[in-house]
C-alpha cells in the first residue's frame, strides 16, 4: 500500500491543497500573533519605560521641591538665629546693663558732659578764610600754593 | 524552515493571557482612578491636605538713632505627644530635662500617656490637649464615653532657637516644637509708656505697638499642601502658597540717649523727693518728642507681673493725667495782651492791688507768695506775680483769654498718638464764674496734661506756632526702605513771631538773678522758662501740703533747640521747707537734663549762621 506522500515530499503545486489558502492562512495567523506579541512586548517595554520615566521624573520633582523647601527652611533658620543673636546683642547694650558693667568691671566711665566741648563762637568760615588768606594779604612772601578762599560779597 | 514560536497554540494562548492580564490591569486602574475615585479619595482628602500657616515677623520699633526699642524673637513652644514616645529614647529624657530646665520628675510626669473622655475637652488645662495647628489631626467621632488620647502636652513655651537645635539633635520621637514670635524689649523700661507692649495673646495692647499695629503686624502667609503618613509635608503637592509679609518698622523720634538721661533724672527725683508721680518731656522745635518718661514706670518685658494694685504705673501720666498748670499758664495772658497790643514790654502794672473792678464787679485778686510792687510785663513773668497775671487776663477779657488759651493748646487734645491723651479742662468762657478771670491767668480753674503745658511753652520756642506733638519719624518696610516720613505739623498760629520773641526774652529773666528759677540756669546759655507751683485738691479742699511742682522751658533762648518740661506731683514731704515749689524741685532737674543734652544734641550758645556759599578759586583772588 502506498503511503500518502508527506507534506514535504509533495510538491506544493501537486499537493491536494495546493490551490487552497491553507498555508497562507496559517502563515497569516502566525504573523499576526507574532506581530501581536512583538507589539505587546514593545508596548510593555515602552509603557514600562514611560512609567519608569514618569516615576523618576516625579521623584526628581519631589526631590527638587523638598530640596527647595529645605533650603528655604535653612534660610529661615539662619534668619531666626541671626535675629536671636541680634536681639541678644541689643539686650546686652541696654543702658542699665552697660551702667551695671561699668560699675562691676570698675571701668570708671562717666557720662559725657559739656565741659570737654569747646564751642567756637565766631564764624568758622570767616575764620578759615582769614587763615587761608593770611599769607596772601600779609606783607611777607606769599604761600606757594595759589588756593584762595573767597566769601561771596567780600 | 522555522515554524516560529507563535506557531504553537500554547504561545498564542500565553500571548492572549498576557493581553488579558494587561487589559485586566488597565481595567482595574480605570476602576480605581475613574469609577471608584471619589470613594477612595474621600478619606484621603480629609487626612492628607494640610494648611501650613507662616507667621509674619512683627516689625521693629527703632529709636531716632536706629537702636531697637522693640523687636521680635523667634521662640519655640515645645510639647510632646506622650503616645508617640519610644522606650529606646528614654535614656535621653534626662538630657532633655536639663536642656529645657525642667525637673526630671516633672518631665517624666508629663510624658505619661493620658486619655480623656470625648466630652471633657479642655479639662486638663492649657498644657494638655490636642496639638495646636498645624499638627492637629481630626479625631474620630465617638460616644461620650470614648477615651481620647491626649496628643499634646506642653513642656515649655519660651525655648530659644539655639536650645531647640540641641533638643532636635536628641531626636526624641514625639517631642516637637511650634515656632512663634515673641515680642522683646531690649531696653526693658526705656520709654515704656511710649512704646507700649504686645500682650500674651499677641494683641498690641498699648503705646506705639497699638497705634502703629497696622504697619507693625505684617501679614501672615500660608500654603496648602499635603502630608505623608508621618505627618511630614510633601512639598511637591503644594497647591497654593501665599508668602508672608513681615511687618514694617516704625522709627520713633525718641532718642534712646536722651530718654535714658530723662529716666535717670526721674530715678534721682524719685530717690530724693519720693513723689507720687513725675513726668518729663523733651522735644525739638518741630514738635517731635525726643524723650517722654513717667515715674513710676514698668518693665515692658514683665508687663504681666505688675501687680493689679499698681497698674496705674502703666498709664502714660504725661498725656492721660491732668493737673492745674499753675504759673506756667501765665505765658498765655502775657502773650495775649502783648499780641493784642494792650500792653508793651515796658508797661508797668501795680501788683499790690488786691481788688479790681471788672465788668461792673469788684473782684478780689489772688494772693501773692511774696510782696510785689509795680512790675513790668517781663517782671510779672520772672517774679511770677499772680496779681499781675490776673490783671493781664482782665485786660484781655474772658472771650480773648479763652481764645488764646485754646490757641496755646489747652482744652483740646493735641493729637499725640499714644497713651490715651485727654483734652484737659477749659470751660467755655460763657460758663466761667466771675472770679475765674482772675484765677485762670495764674493757671487755676483750668486743667491740662503735662504735654499741653509742654506744647504751650513750645509755642513760644517755635515762634508762636502751636505744633502737633509727634513721636513717629518714619515707617520703613522690611527692606529698610522708607515708605512714609512724618513731618512737622502745625496746628495753628497762637501769636506772632514778634510776640513770641518778646515773651522768650522775658522768660530768660526767670532763670536769672531775681527770677523765680535761678536753679534752672545753665552756664553759657540763655535759658527761657517758667516755674509753676499749684495746690492739689485733696479731700474736697485746696491743700497747702500737696503741690504740683513744674518747670517748663527751652534754650538757647534766642535760637531754641530743645524744650524741656518737668512736672513733679506731690513731693512736699521731702521738699525743702515742706512745700514742693517748681523752683526747688523741678527747675534743678531741668538744669541737669539741659546740661547733659548740650553735647549730645550739639547745642551751641549762639553760633552765627554759616554763609551758604564758599567760593574757592584756584590761583587768584576775587574777580
Amino acid at each position: 500500500m502506498k503511503s500518502p506522500p508527506t507534506r514535504a515530499a509533495v510538491p506544493r503545486s501537486s499537493a491536494p491543497f495546493a490551490t487552497s489558502d491553507f498555508y497562507a492562512v496559517r502563515k497569516d495567523t502566525s504573523a499576526f500573533v507574532n506581530q501581536l506579541l512583538v507589539w505587546l512586548l514593545v508596548t510593555i517595554c515602552l509603557g514600562g519605560s514611560a512609567g519608569l520615566v514618569t516615576v523618576w521624573m516625579r521623584h526628581q520633582i519631589s526631590a527638587t521641591a523638598k530640596a527647595n523647601r529645605d533650603l528655604a527652611a535653612q534660610l529661615a533658620r539662619y534668619d531666626r538665629l541671626f535675629g536671636e543673636a541680634r536681639t541678644q546683642v541689643e539686650t546686652e547694650q541696654a543702658s542699665d546693663k552697660l551702667r551695671h558693667l561699668n560699675t562691676t568691671l570698675g571701668l570708671g566711665l562717666v557720662p559725657m558732659n559739656q565741659i570737654p566741648v569747646v564751642h567756637v563762637t565766631d564764624n568758622v568760615v570767616e575764620r578759615l578764610a582769614r587763615r587761608a588768606n593770611a599769607g596772601v594779604l600779609a606783607d611777607g612772601p606769599a604761600p606757594v600754593a595759589g588756593l584762595r578762599v573767597t566769601l561771596p560779597g567780600l | 524552515m522555522s515554524k516560529g514560536f507563535a506557531s504553537s497554540a500554547r504561545m498564542a494562548f500565553l500571548g492572549g493571557l498576557l493581553l488579558l492580564c494587561y487589559a485586566a490591569l488597565g481595567a482595574r486602574l480605570v476602576w480605581l482612578h475613574v469609577v471608584d475615585r471619589e470613594a477612595l479619595l474621600k478619606p484621603l482628602a480629609k487626612v492628607r491636605p494640610m494648611l501650613i500657616p507662616e507667621a509674619a515677623r512683627r516689625g521693629d520699633i527703632l529709636d531716632a538713632r536706629g537702636a531697637r526699642l522693640a523687636t521680635s524673637r523667634s521662640e519655640i513652644l515645645l510639647g510632646v505627644d506622650p503616645h508617640s514616645l519610644l522606650p529606646r529614647d528614654e535614656r535621653k529624657w534626662v538630657e532633655l530635662a536639663a536642656l529645657i530646665e525642667l525637673p526630671e520628675a516633672e518631665l517624666r510626669d508629663r510624658f505619661q500617656p493620658r486619655f480623656r473622655r470625648a466630652g471633657a475637652r479642655g479639662e486638663e488645662g492649657d498644657d494638655a490637649g490636642e496639638a495646636p495647628v498645624p499638627f492637629a489631626v481630626p479625631a474620630a467621632r465617638g460616644g461620650e464615653d470614648e477615651q481620647w488620647p491626649i496628643t499634646w502636652v506642653k513642656l515649655r513655651e519660651d525655648v530659644s532657637e539655639s536650645v531647640y537645635e540641641r533638643v532636635r539633635r536628641l531626636d526624641i520621637r514625639g517631642v516637637y516644637g511650634i515656632r512663634h514670635y515673641r515680642r522683646v524689649y531690649p531696653s526693658n523700661e526705656l520709654a515704656a509708656h511710649v512704646i507700649g507692649y504686645v500682650n500674651r495673646e499677641h494683641q498690641a495692647a498699648a503705646g506705639i505697638e497699638a497705634y502703629a499695629d497696622f504697619y507693625l503686624r505684617g501679614q501672615q502667609g500660608w500654603r496648602v499642601g499635603e502630608r505623608d503618613g508621618r505627618n511630614r509635608e510633601l512639598p511637591q503637592f503644594a497647591s497654593r502658597e501665599v508668602p508672608r509679609r513681615d511687618g514694617y518698622s516704625v522709627v520713633l523720634s525718641i532718642d534712646s540717649t536722651v530718654q535714658d538721661i530723662v529716666e535717670q533724672e526721674l530715678v534721682q527725683l524719685a530717690a530724693r523727693f519720693e513723689p507720687r508721680k513725675a513726668s518729663i518731656v523733651v522735644s525739638d522745635l518741630d514738635g517731635f518728642v525726643l524723650a517722654l518718661a513717667n515715674y513710676p514706670s514698668f518693665n515692658l518685658n514683665e508687663f504681666n507681673r505688675v501687680p493689679k494694685a499698681e497698674e496705674a504705673r502703666m498709664k502714660n501720666a504725661a498725656v492721660a493725667d491732668i493737673y492745674d498748670p499753675g504759673s506756667v499758664f501765665k505765658i498765655v495772658p502775657a502773650a495775649g495782651a502783648l499780641e493784642e497790643r494792650l500792653v508793651t514790654p515796658q508797661t508797668v502794672l501795680d501788683c499790690t492791688v488786691s481788688r479790681l473792678a471788672h465788668r461792673g464787679r469788684l473782684l478780689s485778686l489772688p494772693a501773692e507768695d511774696h510782696k510785689m510792687g509795680n512790675l513790668r510785663i517781663g517782671e510779672i513773668l520772672s517774679h511770677s506775680s499772680n496779681r499781675g497775671a490776673a490783671q493781664l487776663g482782665m485786660m484781655l477779657g474772658e472771650e480773648r483769654l479763652e481764645r488764646y488759651a485754646r490757641a496755646f493748646g489747652f482744652g483740646a487734645k493735641l493729637g499725640f498718638p499714644v497713651g490715651g491723651e485727654v483734652a484737659g479742662i477749659l470751660h467755655p468762657h460763657q460758663r466761667w464764674y466771675p472770679i475765674d478771670i482772675t484765677r485762670i491767668p495764674m493757671g487755676h480753674s483750668v486743667s491740662s496734661t503735662v504735654l499741653q503745658m509742654h506744647q504751650a511753652m513750645a509755642v513760644i520756642a517755635a515762634g508762636g506756632v502751636l505744633l502737633r506733638p509727634q513721636v513717629i519719624r518714619e515707617i520703613r518696610d522690611a527692606a529698610n526702605e522708607t515708605v512714609y516720613r512724618y513731618g512737622r505739623t502745625e496746628i495753628g498760629r497762637a501769636v506772632s513771631p514778634r510776640t513770641a520773641a518778646q515773651i522768650a526774652a522775658m522768660l530768660v529773666g526767670v532763670t536769672r538773678k531775681g527770677g523765680t528759677a535761678l536753679e534752672a540756669s545753665i552756664e553759657g546759655f540763655d535759658v527761657a522758662g517758667k516755674t509753676g507751683t499749684s495746690q492739689k485738691f485733696v479731700d474736697g479742699q485746696w491743700s497747702k501740703k500737696h503741690h504740683i511742682a513744674s518747670f517748663s522751658g527751652f534754650f538757647p533762648a534766642a535760637q531754641p533747640k530743645v524744650v524741656i518740661t518737668v512736672i513733679v506731683d506731690d513731693a512736699d514731704h521731702k521738699a525743702p521747707g515742706g512745700v514742693a515749689y517748681g523752683r526747688t524741685v523741678a527747675a534743678p532737674s531741668f538744669k541737669r537734663i539741659g546740661e547733659r543734652l548740650i553735647p549730645i544734641l550739639d547745642i551751641r550758645a549762639g553760633a552765627a549762621a554759616v554763609p551758604a556759599l564758599l567760593v574757592a578759586r584756584q590761583g587768584g583772588g576775587a574777580r
